[in-house]
């Protein structure tokens, strides 16, 4: 029957179109992530050091009996460090087999940014970091960067390190 | 495909390659029994055959089921003495294993074994045409129904004449319209273990709805006198002359297995108030325990003649007693313990410990009690015995031995050590390589063997044992032994070696054997052989912290021993401080803690340390140096120096204070950060907060590395 497979398709289509994303904010800029990585957020925690890690891994936490690794998202991105606070986060996302905490400065909410929202980043970003960039969201008369969460986290640094 | 049937193929792959597993060292004894062939195996061999067969019926794998089915046929036939069991017979059913294992993995990769087609066809054409055929085979009554591979799918089979080939008889029938009725042509009575597996799967089969086959009676089968019967769900046959003549009663299982004579058994029998068995304990001729046993032979005796069988084969432990469970449930079960340790280490090292609350002390110590004896019996869950991965070389030795012209017996010991399910799976390739570079390099053919003045058969012994916290698996041969001198022109020759190596150990020279690409094939002898993967073995075995060591003695052999620790996921360990990091060192590789003063220290031109250690000198690792840490002091005198050693190795580790002993549960160092210098892994300590586990091993060997 057609008419119901185009009807499911549709909602399908529309289910497609929007994706919530979760923001937060490093220095005074806003970046959005792929609820779908998200496991959770956590305040600031010790972190134990590991050797011969780049810079941007900051160490290993123990996230209820797990050891993650947990990378500030300020560094890898080679912007100046900054104190932690306690507004200092570390949001749990889940990237392939792994699962990796990010330091940033704060979260700030979910948003729900339809895909026609979302524009491809600019070819000439200028920055050195735009190819961790997925997207443009437009909400209202802001623009979030959507990141790539894979590109991110990337292939375990050691491999990158000695890229 | 819905999940029941994903299950029943799950079992069927796990059981079918646990039946080749069997199946394979069985024939390969048997042969080397020579003339005598031993009619129990056989019988076993033709069982394994058949409940593949049965199972593989089942489920409509038609070329695993007629090529187990010709294989069958020829077991069949050398019972019935048309058949002698020779050296070629068993490269034939091994073959005929092989290709079962190659279907099973199609089945596994692709739920079909329709893609082996031309393989079986080729098999079975081989395993029909063995030994002359003679002209009327007594062909077994097709229980479970098979299919003529050979024969071109364009005949219809129902419609054309059966062709005129010995076995005839024509297997599942894809056309076949539903709701016919089976037809059989039962020739011989089938022995009930036979009809037992077969039939019941056919049932089975039926009741579930499959498709209803049919199968014509062959001429030979018709002329055989037997009318083809519907057949009907009969009981299976009575039990088979063989287990009618193993003995029932109590006292006669026990003069059988030498417990008691007639005599004694006669005069038990005399007194009428107590049964046999307690008369005998009480009269203090056969222990309690050993009555158990008997009675428990009898009990199986009386039931499923199969099981009997398996009883005689020395296999007391019946199937039903075991449980499948998922390796996934286990490793959470671990998982859960290794947390529930930590919590464990919390409360008894907590600041609960000063405070002498009503009996917390006591309460602490039998938790912790608990704790281990619950650790030790889940770790027992996922140890299984070492016997069949040792039984798989059985075959290899056998094959390379044969093709190279050599003579070789391999000898297995200790196959009943009980190692972690992930070792097993760890060292089986290694275990090949191991086996194929004794075959290839070690052990010499007879010629040279006997000019060398050494008996003409080669001999390779495979032994596994456990020692101190780990597992020795050892492959030893008596072959000429590691030629250091062109392992080592060669190690120069690729730049793995710096000088000439003259000042280099033996162990140092050997290790060079395990260099990715080193081709030991140039290196160690003139025989040529496929590159032969040692890396391969030290990678594996690496894979679950263990160790490879090497002995060789020219002209007499070598032994290549892999050293594995013998649980992975929780190690005594001992908590050390440098600054504020906390590492965890082995307790197994701590040989000692010494305090020194800066004159017991001296500093080499290249800056390392050295520290004399009751008349030793050692090296000295600070592990604030090599893992950039602040400690409370970099003077010598102000810490602790201990002392860990690895084989012959001894380092010394400078570290601020010892915190103290404690039940380690290893974590991986998450797979993000790969492999890091030093590290076995990580644990979280009683407070939440993490602690890395250095392995000695590596620690030397990176420190090396990089020096």
């Amino acid at each position: 029957m057609p008419s119901i497979s185009t009807a499911q398709d549709h909602d399908y289509a529309e289910l497609q179109e929007r994706t919530k994303y979760l923001t937060f904010i490093l220095g005074s800029e806003s970046y959005g992530l792929d609820i779908m990585y998200v496991r959770e957020i956590i305040g600031m925690q010790q972190f134990t050091m590991v050797p011969d890690v780049p810079a941007f891994v900051k160490g290993v936490i123990n996230l209820r009996g797990k050891v993650i690794p947990v990378m500030d998202v300020r560094l890898r991105f080679r912007m100046p460090e900054r104190a932690y606070d306690d507004r200092t986060c570390i949001i749990v996302i889940h990237v392939g087999d792994w699962l990796v905490g990010l330091v940033v400065d704060t979260v700030s909410e979910v948003l729900d940014i339809p895909q026609a929202d979302v524009e491809l980043p600019p070819q000439a970003f200028g920055r050195n970091n735009d190819h961790f960039i997925a997207g443009m969201g437009k909400v209202g008369d802001q623009v979030r960067m959507l990141l790539d969460a894979e590109k991110l986290v990337g292939a375990p640094p050691r491999a990158a390190a000695t890229a | 495909m819905d999940s029941e049937t994903q299950e029943i193929i799950d079992y069927f792959l796990t059981e079918s390659r646990e039946s080749v597993a069997e199946v394979e060292p069985l024939l390969i004894g048997l042969e080397a029994g020579g003339a005598h062939v031993d009619r129990a195996t056989i019988d076993k061999i033709f069982r394994l055959f058949h409940s593949m067969k049965g199972s593989a019926g089942f489920l409509e794998f038609q070329h695993v089921e007629s090529v187990t089915h010709q294989a069958e046929t020829l077991l069949d036939r050398v019972r019935n003495g048309s058949l002698t069991f020779d050296p070629p017979l068993v490269d034939l059913l091994c073959r005929a294993l092989d290709f079962t294992n190659d279907a099973l993995d199609a089945i596994e990769a692709m739920l079909t074994d329709a893609s082996l087609a031309e393989e079986a066809a080729g098999l079975i054409q081989r395993l029909k045409g063995f030994g002359a055929a003679p002209t009327a085979e007594p062909a077994r009554a097709p229980v479970a129904p098979a299919h003529v591979a050979t024969k071109p799918p364009s005949a219809p089979p129902l419609a054309a004449p059966p062709p005129p080939a010995a076995e005839a008889w024509t297997g599942p029938q894809p056309a076949a319209p539903r709701g016919e009725i089976n037809v059989f042509a039962p020739v011989a009575a089938p022995s009930a273990a036979e009809t037992d597996s077969g039939l019941s799967s056919l049932f089975d089969s039926l009741s579930r709805g499959a498709k209803i086959e049919r199968s014509l009676p062959t001429p030979e089968a018709s002329s055989a006198n037997v009318a083809p019967t519907p057949r009907a769900p009969t009981p299976p046959a009575p039990a088979p002359a063989k287990t009618a003549a193993s003995p029932h009663r109590l006292g006669e299982i026990l003069i059988e297995a030498g417990l008691a004579s007639p005599a004694q058994i006669e005069e038990a029998l005399k007194d009428k108030r107590l049964p046999v068995g307690q008369k005998l304990v009480q009269m203090q001729v056969v222990p309690p325990e050993r009555i158990q046993e008997a009675l428990a032979v009898q009990s199986a005796r009386r039931g499923d003649p199969d099981k009997a069988a398996e009883e005689e084969d020395g296999k007391g432990r019946s199937r039903a007693e075991y449980l499948r469970v998922d390796v996934r449930k286990l490793d959470q079960l671990m998982d859960l313990i290794g947390e529930l340790i930590i919590a464990e280490t919390a409360v008894t090292h907590g600041p609960a410990r000063d405070t002498e609350v009503d009996g917390s002390q006591k309460a602490a110590v039998q938790l912790n009690r608990v704790t281990r004896g619950l650790q030790d019996v889940a770790m027992s869950l996922r140890m299984v015995p070492i016997e069949p991965t040792f039984k798989k070389m059985v075959r290899l030795v056998r094959d390379l031995s044969r093709r190279q012209g050599k003579r070789i017996t391999l000898e297995i010991s200790g196959e009943d050590t009980e190692v972690d399910k992930s070792v097993v799976e760890a060292i089986s390739d290694p275990l090949v390589h191991l086996i194929r570079n004794s075959i290839d390099h070690g052990v010499e053919d007879v010629d040279e063997r006997i000019r060398v003045g050494k008996a003409p058969e080669g001999r390779i012994t495979l032994s596994a044992r456990q020692q101190a916290g780990e597992i020795r698996i050892e492959v030893r041969d008596d072959g000429r032994g590691l030629d250091r001198a062109r392992i080592l022109k060669k190690g120069v020759e690729r730049g793995l070696v710096k000088g000439d190596g003259a000042e280099l150990s033996d162990a140092e020279v050997y290790r060079l054997i395990f260099e990715p690409g080193f081709s030991t094939a140039a290196a160690v002898t003139d025989i040529s052989g496929r590159g032969v993967g040692m890396d391969v073995v030290k990678q594996n075995i690496e894979s679950v912290k263990g160790r490879v060591e090497v002995q060789s003695t020219p002209g007499a052999g070598s032994v290549m021993a892999l050293r594995i620790p013998l649980t992975l996921a929780i190690i005594e360990g001992m908590l050390v401080r440098v600054g504020t990091s906390r590492f965890t060192l082995p307790i197994l590789s701590i040989t000692e803690t010494v305090g020194v003063t800066a004159r017991d220290v001296t500093r080499l031109t290249n800056g390392a340390e050295v520290v004399r250690v009751r008349g030793r000198l050692l090296p000295v690792y600070r592990l604030h140096e090599l893992y950039e840490l602040k400690p409370d002091s970099t003077r010598i005198e102000d810490g602790l120096l201990v002392v860990i050693e690895d084989g012959n190795d001894r380092v010394c580790v400078l570290v601020d204070e010892l915190i103290g002993q404690r039940q380690t549960v290893v974590k991986s160092l998450s797979g993000y950060l790969g492999s890091v210098r030093g590290l076995a892994g990580c644990t979280v300590l009683g407070d939440g907060s993490i602690s890395l586990i250095i392995d000695v091993a590596k620690l030397i060997h990176d420190v090396h590395a990089a020096a």
